[in-house]
């Protein structure tokens, strides 16, 4: 087991713009010391995350797995991040491996790496991240130790990074993750061959070895048949009401952002939104009681000494026991000036009891999301919300003194018309003269309410996965005549690069052959994808065109109700039947209203 | 409420040096937090722990002289404050030294006008030390003027130690400028190329405020 010595981290970190982000010595960090590692034979597991120490450290799951993985003696986890620019230059000058954060391993002396895959534009990071561990980013070229696994949501459909991961967990991985370690714990003793390994792992509940399915072609470019035709079972963590929330998760020595506490209340979501994918994916719903939660909190707030909490659930105002839970938190958050933000909090059930308690405290931010402005238009997605009910909340939560309020969009809904396009300035519209009719003058001038507009990409799993997105072209004119229509002033406008979220929407509906492209728009430079400066769409464009890979074959086609999709093989928890069912209500629901 | 002032010095060593003088603020609080020690708040919208730092240590440099100001909201003595706050940071930062403010002082910031640093150095045999490292900084305008005072103390035949004392402050009647550390650290990198001397280590010893034009630390003053 190599590790790289202070002295060569020091040589590094010179000249490194942030070097905080890779010296690990967090509050709250569970590592075992080299010599605890090595005598006690621990199985090693690297926890990554494809993007900055920054963006990954406010992910859950991360400090969940974590937290297990460490719970237990005879393994150990340890946690690394994509090295920003400037430190893989520095890496790559001194020779150096990517090493994870706690007790500097190499990556390659892992038994196991286990990306979290948040989001499809953090391929290019994992792929960038496996060669700089000094292994071969292809599973097929690798032998032995480490496996390499991936889960998340950009892992519901693993195809386009299929070729390099040795498997993928589909699901929630709190149990899944300790089997896995214990598998791995006997195939060291008996000394396994690597095929052998992903043969036996792939009897696991929840866990997809893409080494076993071959993927047969139109000439079209769609899929004529899956072999074998067995489905992995999405995994679910059964336990998840009963199980206790990580009560003293590491706590960044850097800021980051969503620098608080994080509460999940409940996972699934009751909501039926045919865009959404993280309601599948988290299906079905289960909440955690507030006696356990507010015990949980508290002790966690103790541990970390954060000054901000958050209570995270896909729609926090649809948790039953919400006042109940702020009553508990009371006390405590208010004596210590705790202040509680609620970020997917839903309108519609905004009580006056909850605002009065949230308001007590320093204000955060709120955020709406309507994602369309007509009353059609969300009534095809799914969102069952009134124009009423929105300027209600908005009216009273401007007259108790909030002021940072955002709203968000989408744009590109299958049916979508221009009439429904012209409702969202609207809205915003009304928006601001519920602010001007609720707000003294003074204040009215200097508000800006955030609207946040992002194109729709059809995701697997989800109602929406059949409807093409928009080409970059009708998304920027669709934008446009919003710009046209709202009141400049007191709206600060946000808007995703079009040709982002089409890169986004290929990846998300890609097949196998994708893979190739990944890696050679990784070859290309892609790095960061996410980051709005550093998104290199030529990278990418130019490794579909070296490929003859259509873009819009991915993103902007309408995929055929009987094609045998991508995914297919992953079951995520609802039938696709189901599914289908919710397209055609749409459809139907579309068609209607243009009859009338 | 009764409010009582605690003055602290405290570390910040090993890889917490990378850290941003915002870094350690927020560390400090959040430890705070874990003990529960209770800050008195400032009024208004947005009310903020009374809890003031000294000046800032450059990315890079370790320090055994950070100084802190709170002002509690509960009463608490400099050594049960001490040995509560030490539990709950890490080894690498440590609270050295509290003690309470009896009456008014100034603040850290206003006051402080000295920092030392303290440089190892090996491989001295090329120079004749203070004097080719005073003729060498002579040219350099950017400095002119910001060093209090330097000191060279040898420790064995090929290892050196040296202290130097940076204004952090205009002084009345001084005419000096302000210690730029980074500026200096650069120099002293060509310079140690030049002489093919080794920085084996740097880091901020101390702070001093004056008083009667003798330097006195801050926790001296109080």
């Amino acid at each position: 087991m190599d590790y790289v010595k202070r002295s060569e981290l020091d040589m590094l970190l010179e000249g490194i713009q942030k070097p905080g982000r890779y010296i690990g010595n967090e509050t709250g960090i569970k590592s075992k010391s080299l010599t605890q590692i090595e005598q006690n034979n621990m199985v090693l597991a690297a926890l990554a995350f494809p993007d900055v120490y920054e963006m990954g450290m406010a992910n859950l799951g991360m400090q969940i797995l974590y937290d297990t993985i460490n719970r237990r003696p005879d393994f150990h986890a340890e946690r690394v991040y994509a090295p920003w620019m400037d430190f893989e230059q520095s890496l790559k000058q001194k020779g150096c491996h990517l090493f994870s954060l706690e007790s500097r391993i190499l990556l390659k002396d892992f038994h196991f790496i286990g990306f979290s895959l948040a989001h499809e534009l953090l391929y290019s990071n994992m792929l960038n991240m496996i060669h700089l561990a000094g292994l071969k980013v292809r599973a097929n070229q690798r032998q032995g130790f480490p496996l390499i696994g991936a889960g998340g949501p950009a892992a519901a459909n693993p195809q386009p990074v299929s070729a390099f991961l040795d498997f993928v967990v589909i699901g929630e991985a709190e149990e899944l993750i300790l089997e896995i370690m214990a598998r791995i714990q006997s195939y060291r003793a008996k000394h396994m061959d690597k095929q052998d390994m992903l043969t036996d792992l792939s009897r696991l509940e929840g866990i997809y070895v893409p080494g076993m399915y071959r993927f047969y072609y139109h000439r079209s470019g769609k899929i004529q048949r899956i072999e074998p035709q067995k489905q992995v079972r999405k995994r679910i963590f059964e336990n998840f009401s009963q199980n206790s929330m990580v009560r003293d998760p590491v706590v960044p020595n850097i800021h980051v952002v969503h620098d608080r506490l994080a509460a999940e209340i409940m996972r699934g979501c009751p909501r039926q939104c045919r865009f959404c994918q993280a309601r599948c994916i988290y299906h079905p719903l289960r909440a955690r009681k507030e006696k356990d939660l507010a015990q949980d909190i508290i002790s966690g707030l103790k541990c970390t000494g954060y000054d901000e909490l958050s209570l995270l659930s896909l729609s926090t105002a649809d948790y039953k026991g919400l006042e109940n839970l702020m009553e508990r938190l009371k006390d405590y958050v208010m004596d210590r000036r705790i202040s509680i933000s609620l970020p997917s909090l839903r309108m519609e059930s905004f009580s006056s009891g909850v605002e009065q308690l949230l308001g007590s405290g320093r204000k955060t931010g709120l955020t709406f999301a309507p994602e369309a402005g007509s009353r059609r238009m969300r009534k095809i997605i799914g969102k069952d919300m009134t124009q009423e009910t929105l300027i209600r909340c908005i009216r009273s939560a401007f007259s108790k003194g909030w002021e940072k309020i955002k709203l968000y969009f989408m744009i590109g809904f299958p049916f979508e018309e221009d009439a429904d396009i012209l409702a969202i300035a609207a809205l915003i519209q009304d928006v601001v003269h519920a602010a001007k009719a609720v707000l003294p003058a003074k204040r009215f001038r200097r508000l800006k309410i955030g609207v946040s507009v992002n194109a729709m990409v059809p995701k697997p799993h989800t109602p929406f996965q059949w409807a093409a997105q928009d080409s970059p072209q009708v998304l920027e004119r669709k934008f446009s005549m919003i710009v046209k229509n709202v009141p400049k002033r007191a709206v600060k406008l946000n808007w995703t690069d079009p040709q982002k979220s089409r890169l986004e929407a290929a990846l998300a509906r890609g097949d196998a052959r994708l893979c190739d492209v990944v890696e050679q728009a990784w070859r290309n430079g892609a790095r960061f994808d996410n980051w709005t400066d550093l998104f290199d769409l030529d990278a990418w464009m130019k490794a579909f065109a070296e490929l003859e890979l259509p873009v819009d074959f991915y993103a902007n086609r309408i995929y055929e109700q009987d094609e045998i999709l991508p995914w297919d093989m992953i079951h995520m928890g609802i039938e696709k039947k189901v599914l289908l069912k919710q397209y055609q209500k749409a459809q139907q629901y579309a068609a209607e209203e243009n009859s009338v | 409420m009764p409010q009582k002032k605690i003055r602290f010095k405290f570390t910040k060593t090993g890889v917490l040096q990378y850290l941003s003088h915002l870094d350690i603020a927020r560390m400090m609080l959040r430890a705070l937090a874990r003990a529960d020690i209770r800050a008195a708040y400032s009024q208004g919208f947005n009310p903020k722990p009374k809890v003031n730092f000294s000046n800032p240590t450059p990315l890079g440099v370790e320090s055994f002289a950070e100084y802190a100001d709170i002002l509690l909201a509960e009463h608490l003595g400099a050594q049960d404050f001490q040995y509560k706050l030490n539990r709950q940071l890490q080894k690498a930062m440590q609270v050295a030294e509290a003690k309470t403010v009896p009456g008014k002082c100034k603040s850290l910031m206003a006051d402080i006008a000295l920092v030392a640093y303290r440089f190892k150095l090996s491989n001295l045999k090329n120079m004749d030390r203070k004097a080719d490292m005073q003729n060498w900084l002579e040219d350099k305008k950017e400095l002119q003027n910001t060093i209090y005072r330097m000191a060279f103390y040898p420790l064995d035949q090929n290892l050196c130690l040296l202290k130097l004392y940076g204004y952090a402050k205009i002084l009345k009647n001084q005419n000096n400028g302000i210690f730029k550390y980074n500026v200096f650290y650069d120099y002293m990198k060509d310079m140690a190329q030049e002489y093919s001397i080794k920085i084996e280590s740097r880091a901020k010893e101390e702070m001093f405020v004056l008083r009667e034009n003798k330097p006195k630390t801050p926790l001296e003053v109080i």
